[in-house]
């Protein structure tokens, strides 16, 4: 191989895309605006109704009531007076980012693998999902091999490829059970294999990125071996990304907790957590994990034959750090709002589905300093609706990423 | 539980021996004894006793069906709610008297007859039962039997039929392959009318339904099945996950196929109760795609009306030439039954087609051939929606199917979430049908069957009236199929297909509380609790 190649590569270091949109040039000739609405939904306290906002340098400037808000001068003043403002919606597990490279299936773990290399910026169904009100998606491998590889937070607007990305590596992808089950008589047919192919592969970044950190912090002078199979276990275990897993399923989800929680000291994200693991509910209330439920939106109870919204299910038992997902394309990227509102229908609170879809979401995929809800120096990540983005009657009449209105159906084609 | 289903599958055969036992009964006119095993007639005596075949029919199903939903008059009354009839004016507050199956009053003024079970339903809303018309295996099972009458495989325990009610539907057409058995032309509704039975379980202890029934295997006669899942023909599965996707490529127009035909079944989803839950058969000309593209087809066709519209003004001339004493020889007939129904304007034909050059193919052949269309799918009608309207066609849509524009058409492919808008706009009928026709237990939500009265949602999304999505849900699909004599809204003498709301139709909050079917009330939320029971 060439070395020194992989070590000029590596010296860029992860992540390699901090977001940093200060150092785009560009952000000063953003536009400014003052969008004012019948209602702002914040995602952080009470909505304000009556409100104004202040958009400029992509991020947002101000809110608060319109009585109380001067406009100031050189902001287009965005009239919405029977709308509602809200934050732009978070997929916490996505498939439809870039081109269809979902699975490597040679190796069981894949921590060489990342997929910002194949980010197709504002692709058709992306396209699409912002028209839904889609504003980020974690775009993450699939779930073929027990860890699929590293995946992409990112925008779903337009732009070029460091335009649109939030953070890369954004998350890794792990899955333990079901689809990554290896048939051919080797360790990983089952459970019990692929859990230790798991911890093998994670203990094995955990020393490395141990070495690292002695050496960064003076405690050794030997400079350990860069590996690019290991790298990007250094925000992950540093705490700085999640690890999101394919989990469902009593048992399956009583593992994560155990193996990524509780032994290698992970931020978790339950990226399925759907059948009958809300009866582990307490375990994960217990160690503070989010859950981002879906695709599946319900669970067929065969003990009474009833039908029971698997959110629904989490908040009864007292779980809040709740969200849904659509692992688009299963449920299309669009209808990521449609699956709170099935949530709702079947028992969850309307107020916590739009929390679940915006800042829960953003909180559990570690950017709730960009995105995820309307407050002064976030991203102007921002929806301009009918009404209640739950409502299916309801819809979306124009979006703003990063400050920029990119999807207005006074001037484009309706999508959604 | 294993042999749950080998146990259940003997319950089946119990309660069918039973069936056709009763089958027996209600047909010919039978002895006291036997009628006295029919359990409620213990309980109840009926005041009416005539000896005829037809009222002792009658004395069975009042008999048999639930004591909540019959009493000595037989009047069944909901009164305080607001009706949506969909097609006149909505009546706040109204009173609806129901009896033997029939809406017999609607309105403010109307007195309550004595004896007549009442529904208060104030605050509540009131609409007509909704209508399916892509409904898969639900209440019709399949049966390997060639000769298989679909009277004999309607099943009014199948769990689905209890999941569609519950989210209201009450009537779908389900489409099934025609059978070539030999008896199966005999056996037409009419004749079907009289061979069914009740069977009310749902509440109730079955053995008192069915004495002799192992009380045990009529325990798991309630149990619910697992359901099987059909997505639909437009639906692929994620290589990864297995779940279905749905594609989303632009359109192409589909390859020139054969003409062929199938059969559809419109059953009534009245949960226990087999009476009556076979509406009719057969209630369109349903054919495949691309059966009307290509020259050769398309000439073909041509002439296979041409025989049907011949062949009827033969058989007329032949008809007269008999009345006049003529002894002449029948015409032949040339095509198939349906095509001359097809002709005769009886039923409308129903094709599915989604690009603009194949609908435009069907709408210039239905004006040329003069003959209703019906477009399934219609996904570009947005394109066309005047020429629909010209050609005094309808539509079947989804509104939430989605195909991508062809690059650089945007403004003439593809699907568009305001086709509904649309399509009201110009006065273009259309239906709304769910992404897949069946009940899907595997946990998707809001994509199945279930999901009927959400995509509507979607419709008035889209811009349409929701009078109009209502009316897509209702009406509308019962004129597609010739049934709005019947069904399809709240009027006096149509059937009693009724659903009473704790909201209004269309929001996605809003759930049944009680669904009545023909009259008989078969679903109360709080007692069947199939779905989600939470306080709103």
């Amino acid at each position: 191989m060439l070395p020194g190649l992989l070590l000029l590569t590596l010296s860029c270091s992860a992540p390699l895309y901090a977001s940093d949109s200060q150092s785009d040039d560009s952000s000063a000739e953003k536009p400014r605006y003052a969008i004012q609405v019948a209602k702002i939904i914040t995602s952080a306290g009470k909505p304000i109704v009556g409100g104004t906002i202040l958009v400029s340098g992509g991020k947002i400037e101000a809110l608060g009531k319109t009585k109380e808000m001067e406009v100031p001068e050189g902001y287009e003043v965005v009239k919405q007076l029977d709308c509602f403002a809200m934050p732009g919606l978070i997929d916490a597990h996505s498939h439809v980012g870039g081109s269809g490279d979902l699975n490597e299936m040679v190796y069981q773990t894949n921590p060489e693998l990342r997929n910002w290399d194949q980010i197709i910026p504002h692709n058709d169904d992306l396209k699409v999902a912002l028209a839904g009100g889609v504003t980020t998606i974690a775009y993450i491998p699939g779930s073929g091999t027990n860890m699929g590889g590293w995946g992409t937070l990112m925008k779903t607007g337009p732009g070029k490829a460091s335009d649109v990305i939030i953070k890369a590596p954004g998350v890794l992808k792990i899955a333990q059970s079901g689809n990554p089950e290896r048939r051919d008589g080797e360790v990983g047919s089952g459970r019990m294999g692929m859990n230790y192919v798991i911890r093998q592969q994670l203990e094995e970044g955990r020393v490395y990125v141990r070495l690292w950190d002695n050496f960064e912090a003076g405690r050794t002078d030997k400079k350990p071996k860069v590996n690019l199979r290991l790298e990007y276990f250094k925000p992950l275990f540093r705490g700085e990304i999640p690890v999101v897993v394919h989990t469902q399923a009593y048992q399956v989800v009583q593992s994560t907790l155990r193996i990524l929680h509780d032994e290698m000291n992970l931020k978790v994200v339950i990226d399925h957590g759907t059948f009958d693991s809300y009866k582990i509910s307490d375990e994960i209330i217990k160690r503070n994990i989010p859950v981002m439920a879906g695709p599946r939106g319900f669970r067929y109870e065969p003990e009474d034959g009833q039908i029971k919204g698997i959110v629904a299910e989490y908040a009864k038992r007292g779980v809040t750090w709740l969200g849904v997902n659509t692992d688009a394309p299963v449920i299309p990227q669009e209808d990521l709002a449609f699956q709170a509102t099935m949530a709702v229908r079947y028992g969850w609170n309307e107020e916590d589905a739009i929390d679940g879809l915006t800042i829960e979401a953003a909180k559990a995929l570690m950017i709730d300093d960009r995105v995820g809800s309307l407050e002064p120096g976030k991203d102007a990540d921002i929806l301009i609706t009918t009404g209640s983005i739950i409502d299916p009657r309801n819809y979306v009449k124009q979006v703003f990423i990063d400050g920029v209105s990119i999807y207005d159906i006074s001037k484009d084609r309706r999508r959604y | 539980m294993s042999n749950l289903h080998l146990t259940r599958n003997a319950v089946w055969g119990q309660l069918a021996v039973m069936a056709m036992a009763c089958s027996l009964v209600c047909v010919y006119s039978p002895p006291a004894s036997l009628a006295g095993q029919m359990p409620a007639d213990t309980k109840k005596e009926s005041p009416k006793k005539d000896t005829s075949d037809k009222s002792a029919s009658e004395d069975a199903s009042e008999d048999d069906s639930e004591d909540d939903s019959d009493t000595a008059s037989g009047v069944l009354a909901i009164v305080g709610g607001d009706v949506i009839t969909v097609t006149r004016e909505t009546i706040r507050g109204g009173t609806i008297l129901i009896e033997d199956g029939k809406i017999t009053a609607l309105g403010n003024d109307i007195e309550v007859p004595k004896n007549a079970e009442t529904i208060d339903a104030s605050g509540q809303v009131i609409t007509p039962g909704f209508i399916s018309l892509n409904a898969s295996r639900v209440g019709l099972r399949s049966s390997s039997d060639s000769s298989a009458k679909y009277a004999d495989s309607l099943d009014p325990f199948d769990n689905n039929v209890r999941l569609a009610v519950g989210i209201g539907i009450t009537t779908t057409c389900q489409k099934v392959t025609l059978r070539s058995g030999g008896s199966r032309g005999g056996r037409s509704e009419e004749t079907l009318a009289g061979s069914s039975t009740n069977l009310v379980a749902d509440g109730f202890p079955i053995t008192e339904r069915f004495p002799g029934l192992d009380p045990d295997l009529a325990q798991l006669a309630l149990l619910k099945p697992p359901t099987e899942t059909d997505y639909g023909e437009f639906i692929s599965t994620c290589p990864c996950c297995g779940l279905p996707i749905l594609p989303t490529e632009p359109l192409a127009t589909p390859a020139p196929k054969p003409l062929t035909t199938q059969g559809s079944v419109v059953v009534k989803m009245s949960y226990g109760v087999l009476d009556d839950m076979l509406l009719r058969e057969n209630v369109f000309f349903d054919t495949n795609s691309g059966a009307l593209i290509g020259a050769n087809n398309q000439r073909n066709w041509r002439g296979q009306i041409e025989l049907a519209r011949k062949y009827l003004t033969d058989q007329a001339e032949h008809e007269k030439a008999t009345a006049a004493g003529k002894k002449v020889k029948p015409p032949r007939k040339p095509v198939k039954d349906d095509v001359l129904r097809l002709v005769k304007g009886e039923i409308a034909m129903r094709i599915p087609a989604n690009s603009v050059s194949e609908m435009k193919d069907i709408l210039l052949l239905a004006e040329e051939l003069d003959y209703k269309v019906v477009i399934d799918g219609a996904a570009e009608s947005w394109v066309i929606g005047r020429k629909l309207a010209e050609a005094d066609a309808s539509v079947i849509l989804t509104p939430r199917r989605r195909r991508n524009a062809q690059f650089g058409a945007e403004d003439r492919t593809g699907t568009w979430i305001e086709t509904t808008r649309v399509m009201e706009g110009q006065g273009v009928p259309f239906a709304i049908t769910s992404l897949s026709g069946s009940i899907s237990l595997n946990g998707l939500a809001g994509r199945d069957l279930t999901s009927l009265p959400l995509e509507a949602a979607f419709a008035v999304r889209g811009g349409a009236t929701e009078r109009a999505a209502l009316a897509a849900l209702t009406i509308v699909p019962a004129r597609m199929m010739g049934l709005e004599d019947r069904i399809g809204s709240l009027e006096v003498g149509k059937d009693a297909d009724i659903l009473i709301l704790n909201g209004p139709p269309l929001d996605y909050r809003t759930y049944v509380e009680t669904a009545i079917v023909n009259g008989h009330r078969v679903y109360d939320r709080g007692q069947a609790r199939v779905l989600p029971v939470y306080d709103k």
